[in-house]
């Protein structure tokens, strides 16, 4: 059965375990945040890893996802988008309609972009992990940058609508 | 005969002026009331002055901008002495003579007969058209005097121009009037996609425009973004340039009332000739990251100051506007500096190769949004085969 509304395949994606480990790292803490406006796109959900030391933030890694229900080619335009900002953009569609964007894994491996499958009952396949790499737009690093760990670096000024990830996997949904 | 270019002037009116006098693009400029007060306009230099058309922008005669209320001349100012509030033929022989008055006083280039906006296709266009505009302007130009060339300003939406019949009636009545030297045709798209992509509507206008052509009338195509290249097929005598995109796509709204609107920035954009697109800057890492150093990006002195790490990109940056200006004011002319079947052949050049360096740039992983890519060429290409194919260039 395919997901009847993104919003149902969202909630499924972000408490799976399978994308809080890919995510996650034990070192550093894990910021989390759901539709982030007034970057290049609406990202449907962006994580950051921050390092804290001697005062100061520092973005180890970012991932930027786009879930789509079944429409592959405007999803990899709008997670190419987010690779302006973050290091790691994916695709997450609907099991149910992967066969045209798996016929199209290539566009996927050229534009460095990771496509994940999702069913109902939250089963996850990883179909190409794309690699780590800096973002494309300096600009919008940037912006990322003061959105994820606050203009004041350092001082623990975060954005008051982020979540740290592993307080529950949900906070994405609702930042406070 | 290459096409002489206009800008379309309006909100920063500045960057037009410093672009015609220091990078001497363009040949005139389109003054626009509704963005220069009386004074400002009438203060201009002489030589500004006698280069320059005046827009009156009767659009809707019955709204009041607060610098369009500067002219006496504006209906709805008018319309205070006759206290009524439907521009009629009541008082649109006291606006028509004092309008003509000022742009002969001006010495501005060519008398333009203003016109009105009307949605739709009204049945009552035509005799609309000639009874508050046509009739009272023409009969101003004979008591004053007819001392240089007339415009007929029209502002036609895609329907009308779509339709074979209304479109065929237009071209009738606008033959048919023989005081005019010309016509400034504005188009109003509906919907306003950032780059135009009806073929019908691309066809028809290109047939449109050259049957006046043919009839030996002087067009002027207002509000042109860069399909302005497609429509030199049609041999216009003249095309506008314009900086933010409300200067490159007629939209009624933006005569409206001074009612404060929301209007949220767009992201900059820069137009890369080779492409013939508007690229949205925050794309140029990418593409720079897989050409490395490219020539794709047009080169000149605003390219300098744009490509230097400390510059913000932002819309309201001069440099895209003035870079635009000269980037495409030389690819008009070279696309002009060919005629009939050779210019159609430069534009199919010009269009395919654009198509070459998108399939690139795809191949190499970079895939830009529908407002950047070149989704719109093919259908350029498409209606320049149509006319091309009916004027027997292929």
């Amino acid at each position: 059965m395919p997901f009847k509304t993104e919003q149902h395949l969202f909630e499924q994606a972000v408490v799976s375990p399978f994308i809080k480990n890919m995510v996650d790292t034990l070192k550093y803490p894990t910021y989390a945040f759901a539709e982030p406006k007034g970057l290049f796109g609406i990202p449907d959900l962006v994580v950051a890893n921050v390092e804290h030391r001697n005062g100061q933030a520092t973005i180890i890694r970012s991932f930027a996802f786009e879930m789509k229900l079944s429409n592959w080619k405007r999803a990899i335009t709008q997670a190419y988008r987010y690779r302006a900002f973050a290091n790691l953009a994916f695709v997450v569609i609907d099991r149910h309609f992967l066969k045209p964007a798996l016929d199209n894994i290539e566009d996927f491996v050229k534009s460095n972009i990771g496509l994940i499958s999702i069913d109902q009952s939250g089963f996850i396949h990883l179909h190409h992990t794309p690699e780590f790499e800096a973002p494309y737009c300096y600009e919008l690093e940037v912006k990322f940058r003061k959105m994820v760990i606050g203009e004041k670096v350092g001082e623990g000024l975060y954005s008051p609508k982020l979540m740290v990830w592993n307080s529950t996997a949900t906070n994405a949904l609702n930042p406070q | 005969m290459s096409v002489e270019i206009f800008h379309q002037l309006g909100f920063r009116s500045q960057w037009n002026f410093q672009s015609l006098n220091n990078d001497h693009v363009g040949d005139s400029v389109i003054l626009a009331p509704s963005h220069m007060e009386r004074n400002e306009v009438e203060s201009l230099s002489e030589r500004i002055k006698y280069i320059s058309l005046f827009d009156p922008q009767f659009f809707l005669p019955n709204v009041q901008k607060r610098k369009l209320a500067t002219y006496n001349f504006f209906p709805d100012i008018v319309a205070e002495g006759f206290q009524t509030n439907e521009y009629s033929e009541g008082y649109s022989d006291e606006c028509a003579i004092q309008c003509v008055a000022f742009q002969k006083s001006n010495n501005f280039r060519m008398v333009i007969i203003p016109t009105r906006y009307v949605s739709g296709m009204s049945s009552n266009y035509i005799p609309q058209q000639q009874q508050l505009f046509v009739t009272p302007f023409v009969n101003a130009i004979d008591q004053i005097g007819k001392d240089r060339p007339v415009l007929l300003q029209l502002v036609l939406n895609d329907d009308m121009i779509k339709d074979q019949e209304y479109a065929a009636d237009l071209l009738n009545w606008i033959t048919g009037i023989t005081v005019i030297d010309g016509v400034y045709l504005i188009a109003d798209i509906n919907p306003r996609p950032k780059q135009l992509r009806d073929i019908d509507f691309l066809y028809a206008y290109l047939r449109f425009i050259n049957a006046l052509v043919v009839n030996n009338l002087y067009v002027l195509l207002g509000y042109l973004n860069t399909e302005a290249a497609l429509l030199t097929l049609a041999s216009p005598n003249g095309v506008t340039i314009g900086s933010y995109e409300n200067l490159r796509m007629f939209n009624i709204r933006n005569f409206d009332s001074d009612v404060a609107r929301t209007i949220r920035g767009p992201n900059a954009r820069l137009y890369v000739s080779r492409l013939l697109q508007w690229i949205d800057t925050n794309y140029l890492g990418a593409i720079i990251r897989v050409l490395g150093n490219t020539d794709l990006f047009d080169d000149n002195h605003y390219k300098a100051v744009m490509f230097t790490p400390s510059y913000q990109w932002h819309f309201s940056k001069p440099e895209l506007y003035k870079h635009y200006f000269l980037v495409f004011s030389q690819q008009l002319q070279y696309i002009t500096s060919f005629q009939g079947a050779d210019r159609y052949h430069v534009f199919c050049d010009l269009t395919e190769e654009a198509l070459l360096h998108y399939a690139h740039l795809r191949e190499l992983g970079v895939i830009l949004d529908q407002d950047s890519d070149g989704s719109h060429l093919p259908t350029w290409l498409t209606a320049a085969n149509l006319f091309a194919a009916e004027q027997g260039w292929r």
